[in-house]
């Protein structure tokens, strides 16, 4: 009895029909590859690196596995297509590689030499992106390594027109032109909440900050500027009922709004800080950028003895032609610290010398005591920086908005030691 | 017993009915196990021609991550270095080595495989790594984004790096003298990178590198001789902060060199040094 049952069930098969995984595989990049190569005004494109910033792209993919692409990183890279290889490859999941190297890399490359970055990880991006969703029109993909986010729209002909007749570049300066002459922007929702707008084009940031049950609440996003006309947000922006993802270029008057669907709001411009400036330090504002070698209009007699006694001092120390463009003064709340980078340059090549002080802050005035120097820059620059260093001493500092000038500036002013007073852009 | 026996062979004949089958394998490729494809453009043909059809060596410049350290943050090459680097591969080395070596030496003893990359390794110690060599078979060729035809500086940098991880495969395949090891171990360390080049000089080593270890030393020593020239290294010997004794070891690593190559692959290293030198000349004019 037993054997026969045996021999039933040992020889009965199961016979696998249809396509085996490894074809299936095979389909479904093939597929890839037709969609990206099947759009024949290629593919707009938002990377946002893991690091932060944003990043517009313009990218035309083809069936011999070129791709050639326009970035928002540089003059060059804005204007003038450069081609590289790509594939779709089998990995956990399929994956674009740009395999050779192109734009795209510049945001990844390890030497900070490429992009400013971090020795070793650049500005935390991908070149490896696993393909999340797709359908005709859009990618989404997520970075290998990082988890950066890269976003692909099939673009219209306008559009590919736009992008290579420069229209990356283009975008750029009217954002520019319409930050140049406005101090403080600021979006008003219909309750009448004010959020005010930091725009950074060189970083491709936007800094939001607003009134969160009486203390100052800020959210940083990275900006792609994408199409013809938009700014698209890392993430979308949310309060309470009031949100926008995207900024977008009047194409008539050149004038920015926030945008979240069919919803516009117009990005209002003021002399007047709609936060006192006391509320933002640490907040929306971390750094005052002091110059050192020559005399911000505005500083206190004190601060420029200090501030030319440090560079007799320091000019002794180090080769000819060594300069000492700026200090940057940098305040963390959080920790109660303020640190004070005194920038070396020779030649190309620039130093940071980092001094630190821990403060105690009553009301709008800080009382500084010196921590000592950071590194090993800043050690060599002590004895010569002391004159500077010593100014923070004296108690009673005040920081406020400079309203002096066009550009955005801030003061640091002593209490206790008058004319130590310092103005430097924000 | 015997039924016990019946029983074994009843079962025995089961499996081998059960087992059998009478299907032929896919005939088709499977996906990624024939190694993966793409359409090749006139560089990779270029590559074909110039370095698999004579030598049998791939070069990988496309991106694969699997090829490469996977605990560092590397970019791939940009396809304008690839040709003008393995142009100076060939050149300056591959070309010195078949006229002194022969062509049988360079095929039997070329790595099989080079990989490129375009940034350099960066370690958490603040040290790169522009190249390494894995196993007699594989050349990783790093920082090639970099390479300039028209700097001597670069170009001898990149040579010097070939020059280095193909002496570890010499070594590999044939150890130099263990005498080498004993002449100055004092001076060997893991943290080579907090001494300078000129304090490996004063204790008889010709790079800083060289401190990392005896095959270090012994691969930077043969790099040095072959890609910076004799005269080079009779710069460091002659520099008068370099103590007599630290004199004669550097000299008798050079003959040591000299010995190696000649007692183990029949090479005249000196005539190696100067077609090297020659070719360096030649490629950078």
């Amino acid at each position: 009895m037993v054997l026969p049952l045996i021999l039933f069930f040992s020889c009965k098969k199961e016979e696998f029909e249809g396509q085996r995984p490894d074809e299936r595989i095979a389909a479904a990049l093939d597929a890839y590859y037709g969609t990206l190569a099947g759009s024949e005004y290629g593919w707009k494109g938002n990377l946002f690196p893991a690091g932060g910033r944003g990043f517009g792209f313009f990218f035309r993919f083809d069936r011999q596995n070129r791709v050639s692409m326009l970035a928002d990183i540089s003059d060059q890279t804005r204007r003038t297509a450069k081609e590289s290889s790509y594939r779709i490859r089998a990995t956990l999941t399929p994956s674009l590689y740009f395999d050779t190297y192109t734009y795209l890399h510049q945001l990844a490359d390890p030497d900070p030499a490429v992009n400013n970055g971090t020795p070793g990880f650049g500005l935390y991006s991908d070149f490896e992106f696993s393909i999340q969703y797709a359908s005709k029109d859009t990618l989404l993909l997520k970075g290998n390594l990082f988890g950066s986010r890269l976003e692909l729209i099939r673009a219209t002909r306008e559009e590919a027109a736009a992008y290579e007749a420069g229209n990356l570049a283009a975008m750029k300066r009217r954002v520019s032109q319409f930050l140049e002459d406005r101090k403080f922007t600021y979006i008003e929702d219909a309750a009448g909440n004010i959020y005010t707008t930091a725009i950074d084009t060189e970083e491709n940031t936007l800094i939001v900050n607003y009134d969160s049950a009486g203390t100052i609440a800020t959210q940083k996003f990275g900006l792609s500027f994408f199409g013809t006309d938009q700014l698209i947000m890392s993430m979308p922006f949310r309060h309470d009922k009031f949100q926008f993802d995207r900024l977008i270029i009047d194409s008539q008057t050149g004038e920015l709004q926030a945008a979240q669907g069919g919803q516009h709001f117009v990005l209002w411009d003021t002399e007047v800080p709609p936060f006192a400036f006391s509320a933002m330090w640490g907040v929306g504002y971390e750094s005052i950028v002091v110059p050192i070698e020559t005399e911000a209009q505005g500083n206190g007699a004190e601060f420029n003895l200090r501030r030319t006694t440090f560079l007799q001092n320091a000019r002794t120390l180090l080769a000819a032609g060594t300069t000492f463009p700026e200090m940057t003064v940098t305040i963390d709340r959080k920790q109660q610290l303020l640190f004070v980078n005194q920038l070396i340059r020779q030649g190309a090549n620039n130093f940071n010398a980092r001094f630190v002080f821990s403060f105690i802050q009553q009301g709008d005035e800080y009382t500084f005591k010196y921590e000592g120097a950071t590194d090993d820059n800043a050690k060599f620059l002590e004895n010569a920086f002391i004159p500077v260093l010593e100014g923070f001493l004296y108690g009673k500092m005040q920081f406020d908005y400079d309203l002096e000038l066009s550009e955005l500036r801030a003061s640091g002013q002593s209490g206790g030691l008058p004319g130590f007073k310092f103005v430097g852009r924000l | 017993m015997k039924k016990f026996i019946t029983y074994i062979m009843a079962m025995l004949l089961l499996m081998q009915a059960g087992c059998r089958k009478g299907e032929s394998l896919p005939d088709t490729p499977i996906i990624d196990l024939g190694g993966e494809t793409w359409v090749n453009g006139p560089l990779d043909e270029w590559l074909e021609t110039e370095f698999l059809d004579p030598f049998n060596i791939q070069v990988k410049y496309k991106w694969d991550p699997y090829e490469l350290n996977y605990m560092r943050n590397l970019v791939p090459v940009n396809e304008d270095k690839v040709k003008p680097v393995m142009e100076a591969v060939r050149q300056i080395w591959i070309k010195p080595y078949e006229r002194v070596a022969g062509d049988a030496f360079m095929k039997t003893y070329v790595p099989k495989q080079f990989v490129l990359a375009g940034s350099a390794e960066y370690n958490t110690n603040g040290t790169i790594i522009l190249g390494q060599a894995e196993g007699g078979r594989k050349i990783v060729l790093l920082g090639l984004n970099r390479f300039d035809t028209a700097s001597r500086i670069e170009v001898q940098r990149m040579l010097h790096t070939i020059h280095h991880e193909f002496a570890h495969i010499l070594h590999q395949t044939k150890l130099y003298p263990l005498e080498w090891k004993a002449l100055n171990p004092e001076w060997y360390t893991a943290t080579w990178y907090n001494n300078t080049d000129e304090e490996a000089y004063r204790q008889g080593l010709i790079s800083a590198y060289a401190k990392a270890s005896p095959d270090e030393d012994f691969v930077e020593t043969v790099s040095f001789l072959l890609v910076f020239g004799q005269q080079y290294y009779d710069s460091v010997i002659n520099r008068t902060d370099v103590p007599e004794r630290s004199k004669q070891i550097l000299q008798r690593k050079k003959e040591m060199v000299v010995d190696y190559f000649n007692n183990n692959f029949n090479i005249d290293f000196i005539s190696l040094q100067q077609e090297t030198q020659a070719a360096i000349t030649d490629y950078l004019q």
